[in-house]
């Protein structure tokens, strides 16, 4: 069983699909925490940066970041199932193929 | 099932004279409300007739048959999250305050990234019902079970009395209902969707509810921005003419920096942030789908609807405030009419008069019940699949103890219904706020980290997950007592032991830390067999194979 979970574990397949995955969900995941608690910094230590007006009229940089980060969740989510979709489901697939063969 | 149909019959027949009495009663007891109220239980009771006949195996029972697609789960998933007190809290808070208001709200968007990359598609890939198949899949089965059982049960009890002292009151003073017939009402309803049709009827509940909500909200935010030419800086410049803070509403209140309340807000933000993927509501849900790529779907989809949720009430705070602020049919000795939680509400009024009024009163309601049921269900998993599963049947997978499971699962919906409900009416008086937000830091320190580890550091031992886990559930709730929402606000005590409203930054290291440390000093020949099964899961984790399949519709 685990001479077979070794050969699994070395497939080309498998290996490209560990780190196709690790290459974009731990840059992604950082991105969104980081932007998050960059945003909370902000408020609790610079809070006035949050006043001034972004570009002349009510709207204030902080409104303007806010919304920014809904909508960088937007933007998250879409990046990793788009690539999702193209690179780690063919190696999924792949390596689910090559294990068959193993049998 | 007869007796589904008599009660529904019943509750027509409740519903009918309380209207009829409450009529001359507040304003807000319209004909439109009421015809839509009923009309949504009884399609919600039809549905839960439907889903009874198809819910017959345990499978059914915990995950609809586990063939819900991407795009209605998506939709599910936000019907679960998006609750009541979110609209209508949030949509008050940036009436009160402006800019804190989307601050608060975006604490409730970030944890789905986080729930998509970290959490979804391996949680597909390596459980069958609940969260606690995916840490017990190497660990020992008992400990970790009672261990990840007690974490859901007190984050859905926590999360359920908030929901229910909310619905109780704003039922009261939307429909004129007494507190305790509404909390009652609540009660019958979810554990009557969650006894008969399990999760297909509670996924179906939450699906119409969502499509609902967003189609209540979307109307009023796109009638707000047409009266300002669709211009964010015109609404926000009549805003700030008219509310009492004037311009401070465009950014953080407090102005001044200091340390305590930074430790709050990051803490309050990893509470939110990692909380998110700790609720064991949520993480049933991923259950209900075909395989990893619809789990994926699911998060996308839910993700895109929650923040756009959150911007549409974003948007109807600020039309309150220009629409209500200074319009004295809302407005007695200063304030809102019933409070900030009623700013979505009577918004309606002022956009689409009596029709929109008892439109998104109507949905408020199925938002209360869409959120309730999928709690209720989830705490009864833990109870029946986990605890009864585990230690009394010992993991016998036949066909009778299967029986004997989804009986369980049955009486303890039951229970804990019960339990809610009374619980609900003892808390009528008190501040409950605080439970949400307490919830939300159980998952983050107990549900959260064990679930993380058990799925990405191969060291994780047992011995490590059960001491760290129990001290990080422990600590939130030892901690919480300790701080200003309990110790002040419920104990009635001068000074609280510790400042911080939300202790998640502390009970997450504690939990985060202990797991490392009891784990890594493990080296019990237990210990060595649960590393050395790392690599069976991670293959598993990472293709699905060996997982079982979904049925088909």
């Amino acid at each position: 069983m685990s001479n077979r979970l070794d050969k699994i574990e070395q497939l080309p397949e498998f290996i490209a699909l560990t780190k196709a995955r690790r290459k974009i969900v731990w840059p992604l995941a950082i991105i969104s925490i980081a932007a998050y608690f960059v945003l909370i910094l902000i408020i609790a230590f610079s809070p006035g940066t949050l006043a001034t007006s972004l570009t002349g009229g009510t709207t204030s940089v902080g409104i303007a970041l806010g919304l920014g980060l809904i909508i960088l969740c937007f933007i998250v989510t879409g990046i990793y199932v788009n690539y999702a979709n193209r690179v780690i489901e063919p190696l999924v697939e792949a390596t689910k193929k090559r294990i068959g063969e193993l049998k | 099932m007869k007796k589904l149909l008599a009660f529904l019959l019943l509750n027509i027949g409740l519903i009918a004279p309380a209207w009829a009495q409450t009529a001359a009663a507040p304003a807000q007891n319209h004909r439109i409300a009421m015809v839509l109220f009923i009309l949504f239980v009884l399609v919600t009771l039809g549905i839960t007739y439907w889903a009874a006949r198809r819910t017959k195996t345990t499978k059914d029972f915990y995950a609809a048959g586990g063939g819900i697609t991407g795009f209605q789960n998506g939709l599910a998933i936000s019907g679960d999250y998006m609750s009541a007190a979110s609209f209508l809290g949030i949509a008050g808070l940036v009436y009160t305050s402006g800019f804190d208001g989307l601050i608060y709200a975006i604490g409730f968007l970030v944890g789905w990234p986080i729930v998509l990359l970290l959490i979804a598609e391996p949680l597909r890939n390596l459980g069958k019902y609940t969260f606690a198949d995916v840490a017990s899949f190497r660990l020992q089965q008992k400990p970790i079970r009672i261990l990840a059982a007690s974490g859901s049960l007190v984050t859905v009890i926590f999360y359920l009395i908030a929901q229910l002292v909310g619905a109780g009151k704003i039922i009261e003073f939307l429909f004129g209902y007494s507190y305790q017939t509404a909390v009652i009402g609540v009660g019958i309803l979810m554990t009557l969707y969650v006894t008969f049709g399990g999760m297909l009827a509670t996924t179906w509940v939450q699906v119409i509810k969502a499509v609902l909500l967003l189609s209540g909200a979307s109307l009023m935010a796109l009638l707000v921005l047409i009266q300002f030419g669709f211009s964010f800086d015109n609404m926000f410049a009549a805003a700030v003419g008219v509310h009492s803070k004037g311009a401070a509403i465009m950014a953080p209140l407090t102005q001044k920096p200091d340390v305590i309340s930074a430790i709050s807000a990051i803490s309050l933000g990893m509470a939110l942030m990692f909380g998110t993927a700790g609720l064991p509501h949520i993480l049933m849900r991923f259950f209900t789908v075909r395989n990893a790529v619809q789990a994926r779907r699911s998060v996308f989809y839910a993700t895109g609807f929650i923040g756009y949720f959150y911007i549409l009430t974003f948007i109807i705070g600020f039309g309150a405030i220009v629409l209500l602020a200074n319009n004295p049919n809302y407005i007695a000795d200063g304030k809102l009419i019933g409070g900030t939680n009623m700013v979505a509400i009577h918004l309606s009024n002022a956009l689409g008069g009596d029709l929109l009024l008892g439109f998104i009163s109507a949905v408020a309601f199925a938002t209360i019940l869409a959120v309730v049921a999928g709690l209720t269900l989830a705490g009864s998993s833990a109870i029946s699949h986990d605890l009864y599963g585990t230690l009394v049947l010992k993991g016998d997978k036949s066909p009778e103890a299967q029986k004997k499971e989804m009986r369980a699962s049955r009486i303890s919906t039951v229970i804990l219904g019960i339990i809610a409900v009374l619980l609900g009416i003892v808390f009528e008086k008190q501040n409950v706020a605080f439970m949400v937000g307490l919830a939300f830091c159980v998952a983050a320190s107990a549900n959260f980290p064990i679930l993380l580890l058990s799925m990405f550091w191969r060291k994780l031992t047992t011995r490590g997950a059960v001491i760290g886990g129990s001290l990080g559930l422990l600590s939130a709730l030892f901690l919480v007592v300790i701080g200003p929402t309990v110790w002040v606000d419920a104990f009635h005590n001068e000074t609280a032991l510790i400042p911080f409203k939300n202790p998640a930054l502390f009970s997450m290291s504690i939990a985060f830390i202990g797991i490392w440390l009891f784990s890594i000093l493990d080296n019990s020949a237990n210990a060595q067999k649960e590393r050395a099964a790392y690599d069976a899961q991670y293959v598993r984790s990472e293709t699905g194979v060996g997982a079982e399949e979904a049925a088909d519709h």
